[in-house]
């Protein structure tokens, strides 16, 4: 089953809560208050948002940063058109002008200055300035709301999110659910029996337990849905473990053999 | 032999998921397996056996099966104890519920179906009636209870060297049943007494304060040489104690070299790390140092694209539209349509290695030395952390190849807060020098952790080698070839040290060949350090290229 089979028009895309992120999420959104999400890879984050704005019956723009992006990438730039220049509006801008929520996903990636771009809309202000349209001050549409996400043990991010930056958001933190509804989540997002799942579920459990093992990053939810799916696409477990699971998470030959034996006991 | 070890590695991680922390697994003959509660001895078997022993063993680690009193018990009663560990692996894997793997629990419920036990007591309380209870098939492995009483509480420790004796009544005791006996003697004769499990002290630092009490001044001093004709009687009959003071949980194993043989030896030493806790609020001031600041900004820079300039190597798109927009609004003619690169990048990251062994109270002005040094890490970590480079810091010493010890003052992903600061603040000098051994975890560390291009290793001490068995041309030859490694890794290393008397000899031989410097005083640091740094990057940067032979050991 793909994500787009997934797609239910009732409920939207498939999240299941955890604690009370949606309720936070909803009265930050309300309130217009941008919102930080963090939490590790793979977690939800990226669904949340996806999830809430279908939820709120709004528009959803998302940017994924990097490390090249500069402000005028959120904000919008002069393109030539025949002879002629062209002003066309950025992600964020657009958000701004029609609503919507704006999701900057992995925002520690993106430079410097894309960062600073969103402080005048994160305060009372709710104001886009766009010095290269002649100073133009924007004013948020209703139904604009700001999320960003960031994953704070991501081990190459040389710099944090700068505090003046965090301290204008809502944080909304979450983590690996637990394993029921980890559970609920492999069997609705893959389509595999709950058989199948738990035993998955196990593995996941496992992985993140095993302490001073040498992994940077544990086996995400969104992992555990790939080898759920690989399985249901005929893969037996371990080989599906070992694509889905093992491989995206080491190199290390040595770690590798000792996921692979953690894996073997788990699958016998 | 090679491939034994290998196996063993590789069922680690499986138990430590299991366990719930970190276990140290060594390969042993006999017939079953066993655990002390840190280190799980596994025997020969097929795979789906061994999986299963580790499973086991793990899971009798993270259900606490080993209370003192009840293991004391088993001694001596081998029925009962197969009988009980049926029991407490069927109560172990119950307890993990979904992270047990489910064909090991199958297994177990084959070996034994019935209600488990709700703790360890039920379980040797049936395991001694005459309830049916089968004894524990081979592949469960046994218990050792003069092994795992000897060992000590499984709980994970935070302060280094605390020494835990469990009261054992000799005669239970079923091998080697003097040497608890003989540890006690011991620690009496340098001044300690066996403590009770809450009032743990930390065994050096212990020595150290109580420098006036007899033989004390021998671990004070710092070295592990016997000054009495007792204590060294009492050293020689220990000759196994360090490994015996090990904290539980892992470690990584680095090799040593050892100049006469011209080889590394293997696996030789342990280092394992621990957060240190202070006992009382230390008070800290920030250790800020504008100054110093300001020189270690200009170091460890990287290239960074700048759009809008004047010139450069390409063209910044973005800005050629713009000023095309603005030549035609005649608004402005200014063409900063370049794109360049730039040195204005951060790219650094910085381990500082503080040695808080106890060679650097080793003289008549020692704590002032130490705080020195202390001072001096916390500068360059405060600058650093300041500046946005990626700086961790630790803290070393240990006793015994097994035993090195590394405190985490501050991680790569950790800032620089008050936390840290106490940490800092609050650590004691005690112990020896494993130079070695300190060095390769530390490069471990950068490597792994640090993210950067640029690596520099910061030892803060007196650069002297020193520990049990690690004295003299040994210790000095596996130092600097340590180092040698490090640097042909692509980590700079330096060492910066105040006010020692170290031997020119020692410092020639271990530190020789990377950058050294001794301050006379702290507040010269600014001055000395960046040209020093700068010296150990290049190093390390041409070491890939060119500098092998100007940095290979010295072979005898």
């Amino acid at each position: 089953m793909s994500y787009a089979d997934n797609f239910d028009r009732a409920t939207g895309p498939f999240y299941e809560e955890v604690a009370d992120e949606a309720q936070v999420f909803e009265a930050a959104f309300s309130r217009g208050l941008p919102i930080m999400l963090k939490g590790p890879t793979g977690c939800g984050k990226t669904r949340l948002v996806e999830h809430m704005a279908h939820r709120l019956g709004v528009a959803l723009h998302t940017v994924s940063c990097h490390e090249d992006m500069t402000a005028t990438d959120l904000l919008g730039r002069y393109v030539l058109n025949g002879g002629d220049t062209e002003w066309v509006d950025g992600p964020l801008t657009r958000a701004v002008r029609e609503g919507g929520i704006c999701y900057l996903d992995e925002i520690v990636e993106a430079r410097q200055d894309a960062t600073v771009a969103i402080h005048s809309l994160t305060d009372h202000r709710r104001e886009l300035n766009i010095e290269r349209l002649g100073g133009l001050r924007l004013r948020a549409a209703d139904g604009f709301g700001l999320v960003v996400s960031y994953n704070p043990g991501y081990q190459s991010v040389l710099k944090d999110l700068k505090m003046s930056t965090r301290q204008r958001m809502v944080a909304i933190e979450l983590s690996f659910p637990p394993s029921s509804v980890e559970l609920s989540i492999l069997v609705e997002e893959a389509g595999v029996d709950e058989a199948l799942a738990a035993d998955l579920v196990r593995l996941g459990q496992a992985i993140r337990r095993a302490q001073d093992s040498g992994l940077r990053e544990v086996a995400s939810t969104r992992a555990l849905i790939m080898a759920a799916a690989l399985v249901d696409a005929g893969l037996s477990f371990r080989a599906a473990a070992l694509a889905a699971i093992a491989g995206p998470l080491t190199d290390d030959p040595a770690l590798r053999e000792a996921l692979t034996v953690l894996i073997d006991t788990f699958a016998e | 032999m090679q491939e034994e070890v290998n196996t063993v590695h590789e069922v680690k991680l499986l138990a430590n998921a299991v366990a719930g922390r970190a276990v140290d697994l060594v390969a042993t003959d006999g017939a079953r397996a066993w655990t002390d509660g840190h280190t799980i001895f596994l025997t020969e078997a097929s795979e789906r056996d061994r999986r299963g022993m580790v499973v086991a063993q793990a899971a009798l680690i993270a259900a606490e099966s080993f209370e003192p009193q009840i293991v004391r018990r088993l001694t001596a009663r081998r029925r009962v104890r197969l009988r009980y560990l049926t029991l407490e692996v069927l109560r172990a894997i119950e307890l993990l519920e979904d992270l047990a793997p489910p064909a090991v629990k199958r297994r177990v419920r084959e070996a034994y179906s019935t209600a488990a036990p709700r703790s360890a007591g039920e379980s040797l309380a049936r395991a001694s009636s005459n309830e049916p209870v089968p004894e524990a098939p081979l592949w469960m492995g046994t218990i050792k209870p003069s092994r795992i009483l000897r060992a000590g509480p499984s709980v994970p420790e935070t302060l280094p060297f605390v020494v835990r004796i469990a009261p054992v009544d000799e005669e239970l005791d079923e091998d080697h049943g003097s040497g608890t006996s003989r540890m006690r003697d011991f620690l009496s004769t340098i001044g300690l007494r066996p403590p009770a499990p809450d009032t743990g002290k930390t065994l050096v630092a212990a020595g150290q304060r109580g420098a006036g009490r007899a033989g004390g001044e021998m671990v004070a001093a710092g070295r592990p040489v016997a000054r009495s004709r007792t204590t060294r009687l009492a050293l020689d009959s220990l000759a196994h104690m360090p490994a015996m003071l090990q904290p539980p949980g892992g470690g990584h194993r680095y090799p040593e070299w050892d100049w006469r043989q011209g080889a590394h030896r293997k696996d030789w030493c342990v280092v394992r790390e621990h957060d240190p806790r202070s006992r009382e609020l230390v008070a800290v001031n920030r250790s800020d140092d504008p100054r110093l600041r300001r020189e270690l900004a200009r170091l460890g820079l990287a290239d960074e694209r700048r759009r809008g300039q004047p010139d450069g190597d390409s063209l910044d798109l973005t800005a050629l539209v713009d000023h095309v927009v603005d030549t035609s609004t005649g608004s402005s003619d200014e063409a900063r349509v370049y794109e360049a690169r730039t040195r204005t990048s951060h790219d650094l990251g910085v381990v500082v290695l503080l040695d808080v062994t106890g060679s650097t109270a080793d003289s008549g002005e020692g704590a002032k030395v130490f705080d020195a040094q202390r001072e001096v890490a916390a500068r360059l970590i405060d600058a650093l952390d300041e500046l946005g480079d990626r700086v961790a810091g630790y803290g070393f010493h240990g006793w015994g190849r097994s035993g090195v010890r590394f405190a985490r003052i501050k991680r790569f992903d950790d800032r620089f807060d008050r936390a840290a600061q106490q940490r800092l603040a609050s650590l004691e000098p005690g112990g020896f020098t494993r130079l070695g051994a300190a060095i390769r975890h530390a490069s471990h560390l950068l490597v792994e952790g640090s993210g950067t291009v640029n690596r520099l290793l910061v030892v803060v001490g007196d650069g002297r080698p020193y520990d049990d068995d690690y004295e003299h041309r040994y210790a000095q030859e596996d130092s600097r070839r340590a180092l040698s490694e490090s640097v042909l890794q692509g980590v700079a290393c330096s060492c910066v040290s105040v006010k020692t008397d170290t031997d020119d000899e020692i410092l020639e031989r271990v530190w020789g060949h990377v950058p050294y410097l001794r301050l006379e005083q702290v507040a010269d640091l600014h001055r000395e350090v960046v040209p020093l740094f700068r010296r150990s990057l290049r190093q390390a940067a041409s070491a890939g290229k060119d500098g092998r032979s100007t940095l290979r050991p010295h072979h005898q």
